[in-house]
């Protein structure tokens, strides 16, 4: 066997059924031992959305996920997908074919040094040098892509590695397990009672919810805890549906774009829970100013994560599941404190004549969807989804948290969709992000996705026009997208039904027609170019000080 | 004065073990000053030490538990000061 036909093998036995990616010269000899194996290779038409997709189908099932390419530019196109499952804690195991190895280290044609230039963007990362290595190098790659915090871990694979000799019966490398199995009892040991006596002895205590909770799996022990407890909680962006939308103990998302109940919430509260969340900006707003008030225990499977921001008053360094599986303290009602906070929830006003209301929209659609998994690009609509959407677990709702990739929504309901075929998928975009990755039109059609996409045009990029109008003393530099395209006539290029949506009384028809949908159909919906996304915190402020748009003055 | 703090690492004998490790202490915004590393009987050693001009950005602390986290990595030793080395910390 040669060392692809081995890879192949691998695969196949470490349970991978899917994997997304794009061929070329290097990587040809793995492309070619694929003919004939039991995996479904997904082509995409842009490497980019290989990684997303794989991260997609990762972010919905909790197993690693898998993309290919070839080397030099394939390896580069792979990049944006794979820092973003980074950014996210996602778990991905990504190959990439190599020049052979004498060739490396020569400027070859399309060599690059995919291992430098992926430092600071994987869990880890191997360049097989030999095809005895090959087995144990996938094996490590598959497990450390889900030990501890979830990552991407990068397989750079020289393509004589690939079709020279290899051997199929390698040896694991033990020593590597036991040594990153870290003793969680020990920290819990320390931990539990001091937390417990903590949580009871507070007056104004909260729950700060991160993704970490959907990647522990402990959703329902989660929920149920807040409820025993009778503990508000606010979610991150990536934890938005770790607690059910409508759920009594959520005050919202907090950060940039949180809610207010969030937000003050947090900045009065005395004692901060931190579960799988890791002080982000986005989410902390100015950190010296960021919940003041409190003390705080942090809970983390990343030891490394405890104190990198701010310092906790315990921080323990254990899986979620397991934390709150033993954590028991003894629950008191605080009718004050949850007056308070809970006493600030707003009740939403939709808007049911002019232009269309995106969030309304949203909140609408993702109703009549329940249990769909939610896809989202990046701006605007974003935080509209995230505002507004209809959500029961965080694996539902899949939007690029940590860096913010326009460009997400389709590849990764691609993965999403393929990882559940049985529910319904809905992909929303901004018109922006939508073009970066359009070309993903031809993979949904190709496999007949049930995707239901929304396009939310408001011709303009509007999260930034939204700063420069904001912080630029609206000088609206370089965001107007009046040259779109007719989405709905892109849509038909690539055999994809589709239709517009312009008016408010025009919506119960739309949702009818989405959800009616079998195959894929694609829903542009026109919007008022000058919404915004609010609140909002600006950069450098304190999570209270939120504008909305009656406190600032419109362009 | 700022106090100049020093890493002692171990890692196991991979290709790209030293330049992970160090790509990490620059990335996470340590200037590094000095940097020693050579075969030792359990892999490779490699000291970093690093600038007493400029405070860390974060405590190093911090930067050990994230050394501590790379694969090749199986132990780390931070302490202040250079010539007290009996001042080091030990934590493995
Ligand atoms: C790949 C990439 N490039 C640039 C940005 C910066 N950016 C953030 S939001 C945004 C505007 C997005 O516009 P659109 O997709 O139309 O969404 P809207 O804000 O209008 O809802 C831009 C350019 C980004 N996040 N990702």
């Amino acid at each position: 066997m040669n060392g692809a036909e081995v890879l192949v093998r691998e695969l196949e036995s470490l349970g991978v059924k899917t994997l997304f990616g794009y061929p070329g010269g290097a990587i040809m000899p793995f492309y070619d031992a694929l003919v004939g194996s039991d995996l479904q290779h997904v082509l995409v038409r842009h490497e980019q959305a290989a990684a997303l997709a794989a991260a997609g189908m990762a972010r919905v099932t909790g197993e690693v996920g898998v993309c290919v390419g070839t080397s030099g530019p394939g390896a580069t196109n792979l990049i944006t997908g794979v820092a973003d499952a980074h950014a996210d804690s996602v778990p991905l195991v990504v190959l990439t074919g190599q020049v052979p190895m004498d060739l490396m280290g020569t400027d070859a044609f399309q060599e690059v040094d995919v291992f430098g230039m992926t430092l600071g963007i994987v869990k880890h990362s191997y360049v097989v040098r030999s095809g005895h290595d090959l087995r144990r190098v996938l094996r490590e790659a598959f497990w450390l892509a889900r030990e501890g915090r979830p990552g991407p871990v990068w397989v750079d694979l020289p393509k004589d590695v690939l079709s020279g000799p290899a051997d199929l019966h390698a040896q694991d490398r033990l020593d590597l397990v036991l040594r990153r199995t870290p003793d969680q009892a020990a920290s819990l040991r320390d931990s539990l009672a001091r937390a417990a006596s903590m949580l009871e002895r507070s007056e104004r205590p909260l729950a700060y919810v991160g993704g970490g909770v959907a990647s522990a799996g402990c959703e329902e022990e989660l929920v149920r805890f807040l409820e025993e407890q009778q503990l508000p909680a606010v979610t991150t962006l990536r934890a938005v549906g770790s607690v059910p939308t409508e759920h009594p103990m959520l005050l919202g998302m907090l950060g940039m774009h949180g809610t207010a109940a969030a937000n003050e919430a947090v900045q009065e509260a005395d004692l901060l829970l931190c579960l799988g969340a890791r002080f982000d900006d986005r989410a902390t707003g100015r950190l010296e100013r960021f919940a003041p008030e409190a003390s705080v225990i942090h809970v983390d499977i990343d030891v490394a994560e405890l104190g990198k921001l701010r310092r906790p008053a315990i921080g323990v360094a254990a899986d979620l599941s397991l934390f709150l599986e033993r954590f028991r303290p003894e629950p008191t009602v605080r009718r004050q404190w949850l007056e308070r906070a809970f006493g600030r929830r707003l009740t939403h006003h939709p808007r049911t004549e002019g232009p269309i209301h995106a969030p309304s929209f949203l909140r609408d659609l993702t109703r009549e969807h329940p249990g769909a998994t939610v896809t989202c690009d990046v701006g605007q609509h974003q935080m509209w989804v995230a505002q507004a959407g209809y959500f029961t677990s965080a694996r539902q709702h899949l939007t690029s948290g940590g860096l913010g990739t326009m460009g997400f929504s389709l590849p990764s309901a691609i993965g999403a969709a393929l990882a559940r075929p049985n529910e319904p998928c809905l992909a929303i975009s901004g018109d922006g992000s939508f073009l970066m990755n359009v070309q993903e039109l031809a993979t949904i059609k190709r496999l007949a996705l049930p995707i239901r996409m929304v396009v939310i045009d408001n011709r303009m990029l509007g999260m930034v026009r939204q700063w420069q109008d904001l912080f630029f003393e609206g000088r609206r530099s370089q965001v107007t997208l009046e040259d779109n395209p007719e989405f709905a006539d892109v849509a038909e290029a690539f055999g994809i039904p589709a239709f517009e949506l312009a008016r408010t009384g025009d919506i119960p028809a739309a949702l009818d027609r989405l959800r009616g949908a079998r195959g894929p159909i694609l829903c542009h919906v026109r919007v008022d170019p000058e919404d915004g996304a609010w609140p909002l915190v600006p950069p450098g402020a304190a999570n209270h000080e939120m504008l909305e748009p009656s406190t600032t003055s419109a362009r | 004065m700022t106090p100049r703090f020093q890493f002692q690492l171990r890692l196991v004998p991979e290709r790209g073990a030293l330049l992970r490790a160090l790509a990490l202490v620059e990335r996470r915004g340590f200037p590094v000053d000095h940097v020693e590393s050579g075969p030792s009987p359990c892999g490779r050693h490699l000291d970093v030490r690093l600038a007493g001009t400029e405070a860390p950005p974060r405590p190093p602390e911090v930067l050990a538990r994230q050394l501590r986290r790379l694969v090749e990595v199986t132990s780390v030793v931070t302490g202040e000061e250079v010539d007290h080395p009996s001042r080091l910390e030990v934590r493995s």
